[in-house]
Formats: structure tokens, C-alpha cells, sequence
């Protein structure tokens, strides 16, 4: 059926219409605002047969881009795309360059109930190899037909299993991983309500009078509780529209993520596409037994990619460990573990206590002589110390025969995984001060990421940097 | 399999860790001493932007005239500083092309190995830059998958050398 060339879904007629238009108003949006505030005395009649006009000329031009859009596969997988109205372009891409087939839908065409495909190539030569409305059975066999060759099971096949992530997980979520930032943010709008209520109040002590005395109740209310539920409503309401009802799909060798409450994203990817996978639990998500995970997925360029990062914003830990052991073949046992060297906690105790406590003294002791904040330093570095204590003691790499685990993280446990066959380079970092102390910064490169791990001993590394090498060179 | 008190061996795999080419004990070539020459150099046109930048600043914007002395003392000294660290460190510049991988070491304040297997490049690039080619010298830049991070910019070769490292590599790994 799709190998004879054929035009998107009649409906299609009016997605374009509409792209066309949006289209316009990018490119002309100053010069039209411009025109709106220069002109002052317009014939309305001129105005009114300028905008027809140029409406007339955005139907014509996507009913025109809609006429000549073909597109087809051929017998040999190869799909080929016409479009163009003034100048005419023919896109053919071969069966082995495609990567990715995305299936999307915008507000627009899911009010329309047409899908948009869009086929992602290796090296991205090809940027928009987009079809813009087809019906939801097109868009399924043209992803069908095209990973066919690539992949031999597509996460739609019948014995696909299913994760589902539920609002309440989401709700969850947005509260417990919005919790710290919401707090930041009510911590920084009280300080500005303070200054601001002290230049109008003009000194502490009335000030403080005042907060006792008149307003105890409502500056509570007012300040505290209003900000942290506004903060989270509107942290809730993000996360439900961009990954509501997210659902992973997991086949023989890929998975599909598709999510979204207006704009809906399908995601599919592939077991050995999967470079680096991150999962991260902050202490409330631990306790109430929820992670979120982020999947690398092979890329030429990660840092700028962001399609090549997959976001679970959560799911239970079963789920995620369950992920976990299918991405990487149920190869997760570990073998060893290696400790960060005691540097680790030194050198943070320097950089973190030790500098920041004689700079604020320094400060303190030229701007007021009498040690006001005594006190707070020494709040300061005991918590501080308390917390780098157990960044030390959580800093962990752990070592498989099919897998590598850096553990790390004191109120946001992270746990960063890859696979020794994935290195595409490792670098070995060492400051001269560390030299006689055999410490190591480690850097494996896969193309999905970094994993780094800092201050490790060079005598308990060295042999596994070699045997890694190894593992990759005998391939 | 040797057995070993701390956790650092290995308990069920098939080789033996020691036996395998070690890392550590790896022959390095140094680079090409001209290079110190193009650091030097490079640096130094830096140098002379950031005094002009000064220079120019301070006689413009009144207010800045009473830093002038101060700012130009302390770029000379950062940059006295720089040179002297890249002539320190300068040793530390060596490269190793083994059958199965290629190694760069370099760095200033910190020594960076950098190791990549040869079946992970994805492709061969040779620079000259202007000073570079002035002393009869050239970059073999090494990419594998994944972003800038990992690339190998091995400076410090005569441009034969780098021709013949490249046609080395593409032979044995067969790219094109």
C-alpha cells in the first residue's frame, strides 16, 4: 500500500494551511507588529484586503505544499519523500541510515486525529524528514515497514509488556522532587519580603515587633504556605502535561516511551542503542519506594542532543530495577566494590569548609570587628562535614564481569550504569599533588555520556582500567 | 588465578589481570621538542590581545586609568607563570601507539592519559595550524562516537609522522 506514491490524509490539507500560517507569522511577527503600532490612520478597507490577501496566499501555499507532498516506500525499504512548492525537493533515505521513527502528535493534529511521523537518520544530514497528518494506521505501518529491516521486533509486537506510570505516581513525584526546590524558593522570597519589609518599616527592632505582635498569623500564612502550595501546583501541573500517561512498552530487544498530555512524544529505542543509564532517588522518593531514571542513548553529539535522553520522571523501584536488568541482559551483579580514597573527603573538606569559613572570617573581620556569626560558622561546618562524611562513604564504584556502577549522593542517591563494552575511550586524570598519594580521577567515555569517578586508588583501578581495555580491544 | 587479599581482583573471570598489557608500564614517545616553541607561541599571542585589551581600556574609560599599572603587572605574572608551568610540564607530553590502541598523556597542572582503542575510531583528521606549520609540525586529531570530550588532539608530530600514523590506523581498522 505504501509503495506507490501517496499523499498524507485528506485532513492534512488543513494542517498545512495552518503550518503554512504559523510559518508566516514567525518569519513576519516584527514587521507585522511594527506596521500595528506605525500606522496610525489605515484605510480599513486597504487593511481588510491586505489580511485576505495574505490568508489567500497561506491557503493556496499549503494547499499546494499539501498537493505535492508524496511520500512512499520502496520494495527495498528505502523511503522516499517530494515535496517543496516553488522550489521541488526529493528526499530518499536508505533502509540502514534510518535511526529512529518518532511518531508525534501536536494540540493541532490531535484535534484533528492525524499523527505526525518524523524519521530520524544517522548523522543527522537529513533535518526534516517529517510527514505532517496521516491517519494513525499509515503512521504505525510506515514505522512498521521502515524498522523492519533495522529492528527485528518493534516494541508493538503482541508480546510486548507494559509500565505504566499512574497520576498519583506523577502527583508523587512533582511534590517529592519539587520539595527542595520549592523550598529554595519560598526561602528566597521570604529573605526579599524581609528586606523589602525593613526599608518600608525602616528598622529591625519595630519590625520584629510587628511580626510578633500584629501579623504572626497571616505573614505565616502569607509568606510560607501560599508560595510552597502555588509552587507546587504549578511543578504539578508541568509534569502532568508533559508526561502524562506515560507508558513504556518493552519488546524483545526495544522499547517504546510515549507520553504527553497535549503534544503526546513516542520515543523508541533499541537495547543496544542504550549507552548510560542513570536512576536517582532523593530520600523522600526512597522512603516511599519511587525512582526516576534518565536513558542515554548512543549519540554523536549527547551534550547538544536532547532527544538522545530519555526521561522516567517515576515508577516504583521494582519497576526501574526491572528496567534495569532487561536493558543490560541481567548482567548487574556486581563483584567488587571500590571505596573512594580518603582524599575524596579531605580534599571537599578543603574546598567546602576549610576556604569558605577563613573567607567569611576574613570578611567578618573587615566589616564588623565583634564576631557576630560565631555561631553560624560553626553551624556551618559541622553540618557541612557531617554531609561530606557521608558524600565519602556513599561515593562508590562497583565493578561486574558485564557492568559498571558509580554510586553517589547524600540526600539525592544516583546510580549511574554502564557496560564495559560500551567504553569508547578512557582517559586517566592526576593532579601532581595526588601523584604521591596514588589518587586517580577515571573518565570512561561512551557515546552516551561520561561516567566519572574521582579520587580512586590507583593500585585497586589500574588493573580493571586494563582488563576494560582488553574487553574492548579483543572485539 | 593468583589470589589477592584486598577486593581488587578479579574472582570469576577467565583471564589473568597481570598478564594483560598494563597501562602504567606503557613505552611513551615524547613529542617533538619545537612544540614548546608553538605553545610558547600560541600563548603568547594571547598574551599580547589581553595587554592590547588593557591598554586600550584604560585610555578610554577614565575611570579605569588608576588600574592600569596593576592589571598589566599581574597579566605579566599569571603569563610568566603560564610559561614557566608549560616548560615544567612540557616532559609530560608523550603518546604511545600500541597494536591495539593509541595513548596521549599531556596536561599542565594535572597529567591526562587519554586511551582509545583503535575499533573505536570513527575518523582521522590532520590540522596545521599557522604556527604549527612554521616549525614543520602537525595535530593528528582522533574521533570515536560521542562528543568532543573523548577526541585525542596528539600535537607535536612532524607532519610525516602524522601522515604515517593515520595511514597506520586507517589500515588497521579499515575506514575509509
Amino acid at each position: 500500500m505504501l509503495n506507490s506514491p501517496q499523499r498524507q490524509s485528506s485532513i492534512g490539507v488543513i494542517i498545512e494551511i495552518i503550518y503554512a500560517g504559523q510559518k508566516t507569522l514567525r518569519q513576519f511577527w516584527p514587521l507585522l507588529i511594527l506596521a500595528f503600532v506605525k500606522i496610525k490612520n489605515v484605510n480599513l478597507g486597504i487593511l481588510i484586503t491586505a489580511i485576505i490577501l495574505l490568508v489567500a496566499l497561506i491557503v493556496i501555499y499549503g494547499f499546494l505544499y499539501y498537493r505535492n507532498f508524496l511520500f512512499c516506500v520502496e520494495d527495498d525499504g528505502s523511503f522516499i519523500l517530494k515535496r517543496g512548492v516553488f522550489s521541488k525537493k526529493k528526499v530518499s533515505i536508505l533502509p540502514e541510515k534510518i535511526q529512529q521513527v518518532n511518531i508525534n502528535q501536536s494540540f493541532i493534529q490531535r484535534i484533528l486525529n492525524v499523527y505526525e511521523v518524523e524519521i530520524e537518520t544517522a548523522g543527522g544530514i537529513e533535518k526534516e524528514v517529517k510527514i505532517n497528518a496521516v491517519s494513525h494506521n499509515v503512521a504505525m505501518e510506515i514505522k512498521t515497514i521502515l524498522l523492519e529491516k533495522k529492528v527485528e521486533s518493534t516494541a508493538e509486537t503482541e508480546q510486548a509488556s507494559f509500565i505504566k506510570v499512574s497520576v498519583q505516581q506523577l502527583l508523587i513525584y512533582a511534590l517529592s522532587s519539587g520539595f527542595f526546590k520549592s523550598l529554595w524558593i519560598v526561602i528566597i522570597f521570604l529573605l526579599a519580603l524581609y528586606t523589602n519589609a525593613k526599608n518600608i518599616i525602616d528598622k529591625d527592632d519595630q519590625l520584629i515587633d510587628f511580626l510578633i505582635n500584629k501579623g504572626k498569623n497571616h505573614i505565616l500564612i502569607s509568606a510560607v504556605i501560599i508560595p510552597f502550595i502555588a509552587v507546587f501546583i504549578f511543578n504539578f501541573l508541568r509534569v502532568l502535561i508533559v508526561y502524562f500517561d506515560y507508558t513504556i512498552a518493552i519488546a524483545n530487544k526495544a522499547y517504546s516511551f510515549s507520553y504527553g498530555l497535549f503534544n503526546r512524544k513516542d520515543t523508541v529505542t533499541t537495547k543496544s542503542k542504550i549507552q548510560l543509564v542513570i536512576i536517582s532517588q532523593n530520600i523522600i522518593q526512597k522512603k516511599i519506594n519511587l525512582c526516576k531514571m534518565y536513558i542515554r542513548q548512543f549519540s554523536s553529539n549527547y551534550l547538544k542532543d536532547t532527544k538522545a535522553t530519555i526521561h522516567v520522571p517515576a515508577m516504583t523501584s521494582q519497576n526501574g530495577q526491572f528496567l534495569l536488568q532487561d536493558f543490560f541482559n541481567h548482567g548487574l551483579n556486581i563483584d567488587a566494590i571500590l571505596n573512594a580514597s580518603k582524599y575524596r573527603f579531605s580534599s571537599n573538606i578543603i574546598k567546602y569548609v576549610i576556604v569558605p569559613t577563613l573567607v567569611f572570617i576574613f570578611i567578618n573581620q573587615l566589616v564588623y570587628p565583634i564576631n557576630y556569626f560565631a555561631a553560624l560558622i560553626i553551624i556551618y561546618i559541622i553540618s557541612v562535614t557531617a554531609i561530606l562524611l557521608f558524600d565519602y562513604k556513599n561515593y562508590k564504584l562497583g565493578i561486574g564481569e558485564n557492568i559498571i556502577v558509580k554510586y553517589a549522593g547524600v540526600f539525592n542517591e544516583t546510580r549511574t550504569f554502564i557496560q564495559p563494552k560500551a567504553i569508547q575511550a578512557i582517559s586517566v586524570k592526576q593532579y601532581f599533588w595526588h601523584r604521591q598519594a596514588g589518587v586517580l580521577h577515571i573518565y570512561l567515555h561512551t557515546a552516551g555520556g561520561d561516567l566519572i569517578f574521582k579520587f580512586v586508588k590507583q593500585n585497586e583501578i589500574l588493573p580493571y582500567l586494563n582488563y576494560w581495555l582488553y574487553l574492548v580491544e579483543k572485539e | 588465578m593468583q589470589q589477592e587479599t584486598n577486593n581488587a581482583n578479579f574472582t570469576n573471570l577467565p583471564v589473568d589481570v597481570n598478564s594483560l598489557p598494563q597501562l602504567q608500564n606503557v613505552a611513551t614517545h615524547k613529542v617533538n621538542k619545537k612544540l614548546l616553541w608553538v605553545l610558547i607561541l600560541s600563548s603568547f599571542v594571547t598574551f599580547i590581545i589581553l595587554i592590547s585589551i588593557i591598554v586600550i581600556l584604560t585610555n578610554v574609560v577614565e575611570q579605569l586609568k588608576q588600574y592600569r599599572f596593576i592589571s598589566l603587572l599581574i597579566v605579566c605574572l599569571i603569563f610568566a607563570a603560564y610559561i614557566l608551568l608549560i616548560i615544567i610540564s612540557f616532559n609530560n607530553r608523550s603518546y604511545a601507539i600500541r597494536t591495539q590502541d593509541i595513548m596521549y598523556k599531556h596536561g599542565i597542572l594535572s597529567r591526562l592519559t587519554t586511551v582509545i582503542p583503535l575499533n573505536r575510531i570513527q575518523h582521522i583528521a590532520i590540522n596545521e595550524g599557522v604556527f604549527l606549520r612554521m616549525f614543520g609540525l602537525a595535530q593528528l586529531q582522533i574521533f570515536t562516537a560521542g562528543s568532543g570530550l573523548t577526541d585525542l588532539k596528539l600535537s607535536g608530530i612532524t607532519k610525516e609522522d602524522a601522515e604515517k600514523f593515520r595511514e597506520l590506523i586507517i589500515n588497521k581498522i579499515g575506514i575509509k
